[in-house]
């Protein structure tokens, strides 16, 4: 188990440092701090950052947005996948619904949505948008993929519903359900702060974004943009730890 | 228990205005090629599809024996037992009796194929229902572990004697434990006789009837 930990450790240093290794030679080939400033620089600057009051309110701010973003899909698209698999009727009409959602250009959307909300709320309603029907693609095809066999000895042997639940369903269902939310928590990071950036939403992690790009402040862009993606790898490996935690107990 | 059921699946008529008595208490093999409705006869007796036609003196509650074992693979033997509304001691008791003891706490990927059906055959009839079905449960079984399993299965019978229907693709199945043996074929029963067995499994035995049985099964139509 150890060694299996240090293995992943090991290779993510090793990609991390031919990434930094990779945006050193670019720095040298392209010769112009503003388009690709010095590597060195840049952690200089994440570090200054990370003492700042500053950047950890727009994190805070950011990762609120995404937790609500994250919930509000979460908890509809759980409920909305559950009537489709118990109405199939209900699934049919909904299924056009849905591929409607899956196909808007969201952050093109966001501009119309500016327009009924704030920059504060626009950053969660676009990532909904984006969450919501890929959770429920991912719920519902859990849902459907109970074994048919063990549902009809259930309905022969009248196994009471609590116990169907609990032995049969959440079983079945849980890891998958696990397994597409910890892909969406970070995917819910990388809307809301591509959408915090276009709406230049107030103490977050994309209007500092916006607010480094005004002002040229390049090598500061880039340290928050690493700050994003280091953030979005910590949510990714946390969503996808406590995933397998919970296959591990209910399987 | 009396039939007399049709079912259609599209254009193709499956089971045809079949009519079928089942006494009680009695081991009812059906035999017939594949695509016969045999699976179907059972699903329509287990409440599991819809069909047209009635069924007098239906039993509101059936043990059924599956083709494939049907357990739930994050559940030990126990638990899945348990799964079906059966208590500690009725467990214990049973895994006695289906000589399988020592793996109440296996998981279904541990046990062997003989091993998991044991456990199915266990829950049909901890479910105490006075209606068994049996789905060719020993299919897939080799020669000397299906033999076994029909002991173990006519010694569990032979306890509460309920009613049970099985069927098969295997002359010598139906004829070592049935106590009557049907034929199905295009929808219809074409032939109904009484092996004669009071005590199950029988082994080997040629009779009359049993040839006429394998000439009906080999093309030819006869009634008794």
């Amino acid at each position: 188990m150890k060694r299996t930990v240090w293995k992943h450790l090991g290779a993510w240093a090793t990609a991390l440092l031919f990434l930094a290794i990779v945006w050193m030679i670019a720095h040298a080939a392209v010769g112009n701090e503003l388009l690709v400033p010095d590597f060195f620089v840049c952690l200089k600057e994440t570090v200054r950052l990370l003492g700042t009051a500053t950047l950890w309110r727009g994190i805070g701010s950011t990762l609120l947005r995404v937790f609500f973003a994250f919930s509000i899909s979460f908890v509809l698209a759980l409920i909305f996948a559950m009537i489709a698999y118990l109405l199939p009727s209900f699934g049919r009409f909904f299924a056009p619904i849905v591929g409607f959602f899956r196909s808007l250009p969201t952050l093109a959307v966001l501009l119309i949505i500016l327009v009924w909300t704030s920059a504060a709320i626009a950053p969660v309603v676009v990532a909904f948008l984006s969450l919501f029907p890929s959770l429920y693609a991912g719920f519902f095809a859990a849902f459907t993929g109970v074994d048919k066999d063990l549902i009809e000895m259930s309905r022969v042997y009248r196994v009471p519903l609590k116990k169907r639940v609990f032995c049969l369903y959440l079983p079945s269902v849980l890891p998958l359900v696990a397994r597409e939310s910890a892909a969406a928590i970070s995917f819910a990071l990388k809307l809301v702060a591509s959408a915090e950036v276009l709406a230049g939403t107030f103490q977050s992690l994309g209007g500092l974004m916006q607010e480094a790009k005004a002002y040229l402040q390049i090598p500061q862009l880039f340290a928050l943009v690493s700050i994003a993606f280091l953030l979005g790898l910590l949510l990714e490996t946390l969503g996808m730890l406590a995933a397998r935690a919970i296959e591990r107990r209910v399987r | 228990m009396d039939i007399r059921i049709s079912k259609t699946y599209g254009e193709r008529v499956v089971l045809d205005d079949l009519a079928l008595a089942i006494n009680e208490g009695e081991i009812l093999c059906v035999l017939g090629d594949s695509g016969t409705g045999k699976t179907t006869l059972l699903n329509i007796l287990a409440g599991l599809i819809d069909f047209t036609g009635e069924i007098e003196g239906a039993s509101d509650r059936v043990g059924y024996i599956f083709q494939e074992p049907r357990l739930l693979a994050n559940l030990t033997v126990a638990e899945n037992l348990a799964y079906v509304g059966a208590d500690e001691r009725e467990i214990e008791h049973m895994l006695e009796k289906v000589e399988i003891s020592d793996c109440r706490n296996k998981r279904p990927c541990a046990l062997s194929g003989g091993e998991k059906q044991r456990v199915a055959i266990a829950r049909a009839f901890l479910s105490n229902a006075p209606l068994l079905l049996l789905d060719e449960p020993f299919v897939s079984l080799d020669t000397s572990l299906k033999i076994r399993l029909y002991r173990v299965f006519a010694r569990l019978w032979e306890e509460r004697k309920p009613t049970a229907v099985l069927v098969t693709h295997d002359i010598e199945e139906a004829w070592s434990l049935g106590h009557r043996v049907v034929v199905l074929r295009d929808g219809k029963i074409v032939f109904d006789v009484r092996t004669g067995h009071t005590t199950l499994p029988v082994f080997g035995e040629q009779s009359e009837k049993k040839k006429a049985l394998l000439k009906v099964l080999l093309g030819g139509d006869q009634d008794e």
